[in-house]
């Protein structure tokens, strides 16, 4: 005959733990949630009604981040302390106790208590304003980009200062190009800030450095830029440094409705990228219609007596300034900058330049003198002449073939070959 | 003075330990800063140079934003990177790095910030500025290059 049941006093558990502030949950051996208290509801902001007999998983997100660890299944104790979900790594942090119940005489893990308290601030955080100061700052700083920092004597700097000023008068993106350290992100700051998009913010990025994820991050992630209408024009410093993916994804922002205008810097156009496969085709075909060149320094020694004065205070030394004139610049305006820095803020001498560049004034260097401009008719004639030869030279001097590769009558042909002087005497017709 | 700066002005020393290792192995300058002034000064010197200023943007007069805007007209090329010592809403967060982009900052970071991530932000941009970006592997197929030329 079996022992009688033991009498048990009854005991409203329930309503026990559902009266508790501390947060409790119970998992049942098959992994599934049994129950969970309101305290847990509101320091998880679950809703037990919805997950109860959900089974816990690691790769089921809502719960997940109550899910007990592998050795609590085993049948051991275990606290962790977990990034509250919407915080990523915290705060606020989830410390939770976890409590395997075995069952009598086994290793049998019957179910699960936990015991989940809440660590660290407030979830909410107080809201931080950019205060107005902000602005003032922005617009100080707007103010130093003036078309005149692009302005020169030289016919190529007023080249590129026009095409400024018609890029800032419109919002289509815009491709600079130009050697390194010649200028590319000040020529996209000056149209940026003098464009309608002006009250919105230019936001420049190194694609070349920055590993792809912080970009991502930077623009996609959590409280990302995209997120929001702030930003005016994005700068993309060698965008074909991007992955493709996080290419496209940039410029689906730039089309969206509240997308910033794009601007991208390089040292070639972009049809040469996309020809050679480095860069995504909208990029030239969509957002490249205004290609911007900006010249290099040698090619405006015309500015630099100008360029000296808006940098350093007084009068330049006139050998200082033709040994710069001299000077062939790889690094451009970066590496007049740091040639100016000697300087120190006083009057350009010669003495403060590096030797590199006296040195060209001390063997009586000038600079090449320029080329003659080239008249039409000899840059025609000199055309002619090399098509002619080319076209006799591929038809193994075969005047009628010649002709017609050519596109032109036998007889003119001949004509032109006798008054350019080419392969003597025309020879007789039908020979050829 | 061509040899590459990183040019520190934090609070504490949590920032400098996180990247000393990493400027050891390269041999590159950490330069440690509390007085935002004497920061600015460190930075503005033409070299190489990654400038990390950690700002506190609810302390309205620290101004850090007019500290980047001064070290932008003085050297635009030091790549700046602006550390937020305060975590802020999602919302918040766009517009302060926005505006922080907007006076010269090549990079806004908010909390939590790993080690890894400093790493990769400091040496990417270091490069940059020192003008020796190492090449990443290409993500997509050339089809300009060798066998896939056209009419091979």
């Amino acid at each position: 005959m079996p022992d009688a049941p033991t009498p048990r006093t009854r005991f409203a558990w329930r309503s026990f733990f559902d009266r508790s502030e501390s947060a409790v949950f119970v998992f049942g051996g098959d992994r599934r949630l049994r129950y969970a208290n309101p305290a847990w509801e509101r320091a998880t902001g679950l809703s037990f009604a919805k997950f109860r007999g959900t089974r816990v998983a690691a790769n089921r997100r809502s719960l997940s981040p109550i899910a007990p660890p592998p050795e609590v299944w085993a049948g051991n104790d275990a606290r962790v302390r977990r990034a509250a979900p919407d915080s990523v790594s915290g705060p606020p942090w989830w410390d939770i106790t976890f409590v395997p119940l075995l069952g009598a005489g086994e290793r049998r893990v019957l179910g699960v208590v936990g015991l989940l308290t809440v660590v660290g601030p407030s979830r909410t955080l107080p809201r931080v304003k950019v205060p107005a100061t902000v602005g003032a700052t922005r617009a100080t700083h707007a103010a130093r980009y003036t078309f005149d920092l692009l302005a020169g004597l030289s016919s190529v700097s007023e080249r590129l200062a026009s095409q400024a000023r018609a890029a800032a008068a419109c919002e289509v993106s815009v491709w600079v190009h130009g050697e390194p350290g010649a200028g590319k992100e000040t020529v996209a700051r000056v149209i940026h800030h003098n464009s309608p998009r002006r009250e919105r913010a230019f936001v420049g990025l190194p694609c070349g450095g920055l590993q792809p994820y912080i970009l991502e991050g930077m623009l996609f992630g959590k409280g990302g830029l995209a997120g929001t209408p702030v930003v005016g024009t994005l700068y993309l410093n060698r965008p074909e440094e991007l992955p493709r993916p996080l290419q496209d994804r940039i410029l689906g922002w730039c089309e969206s409705a509240f997308g910033p205008r794009l601007m991208c810097g390089s040292t070639t156009t972009a049809e040469e990228l996309v020809k050679g496969g480095r860069l995504a085709p909208t990029f030239y075909t969509r957002h490249a219609p205004l290609d911007i060149r900006v010249p290099s320094l040698r090619e405006r020694p015309d500015d630099l007596p100008l360029i000296v004065s808006r940098l350093l205070p007084g009068v330049a030394e006139p050998e200082a300034i033709a040994a710069l004139r001299g000077y062939h610049w790889p690094g451009n305006w970066r590496e007049l900058l740091d040639v100016l820095a000697a300087a120190g803020g006083q009057p350009l001498r010669k003495d403060h330049l590096p030797r590199v560049i006296r040195e060209r004034l001390l063997v009586g260097h000038t600079p090449a003198p320029a080329k003659p401009q080239p008249k039409l008719d000899e840059v025609l004639e000199t055309v002619e002449r090399r098509m002619i030869t080319a076209a006799l030279a591929k038809t193994g001097g075969r005047l009628a073939d010649a002709a017609e590769l050519l596109g032109v009558w036998r007889a003119r042909l001949s004509r032109r070959i006798a008054a350019l002087g080419l392969g003597g005497e025309p020879p007789p017709e039908g020979e050829a | 003075m061509r040899h590459p700066h990183v040019v520190l002005c934090a609070f504490d020393d949590w920032l400098a330990a996180q990247l000393r290792e990493m400027v050891a192995e390269r041999r590159w300058v950490l330069k440690e800063f509390r007085q935002p002034a004497a920061w600015l000064d460190a930075a503005s010197h033409r070299q190489p140079c990654v400038a990390i200023l950690q700002a506190d943007f609810t302390d309205a007069a620290a101004n850090p934003l007019g500290l980047v805007a001064d070290l932008h007209a003085r050297n635009a090329d030091a790549a700046v990177v602006v550390v937020s010592d305060v975590k802020l809403n999602d919302d918040d967060r766009p517009p302060w790095a926005a505006a922080a982009a907007d006076v010269g900052a090549r990079l806004v970071l908010f909390p939590p910030l790993t080690r890894p991530v400093l790493e990769d932000a400091v040496s990417g941009l270091m490069g940059v500025a020192a003008g020796d970006t190492a090449p990443r592997p290409e993500s997509a197929i050339d089809l300009a290059a060798g066998e896939f030329e056209d009419g091979e």
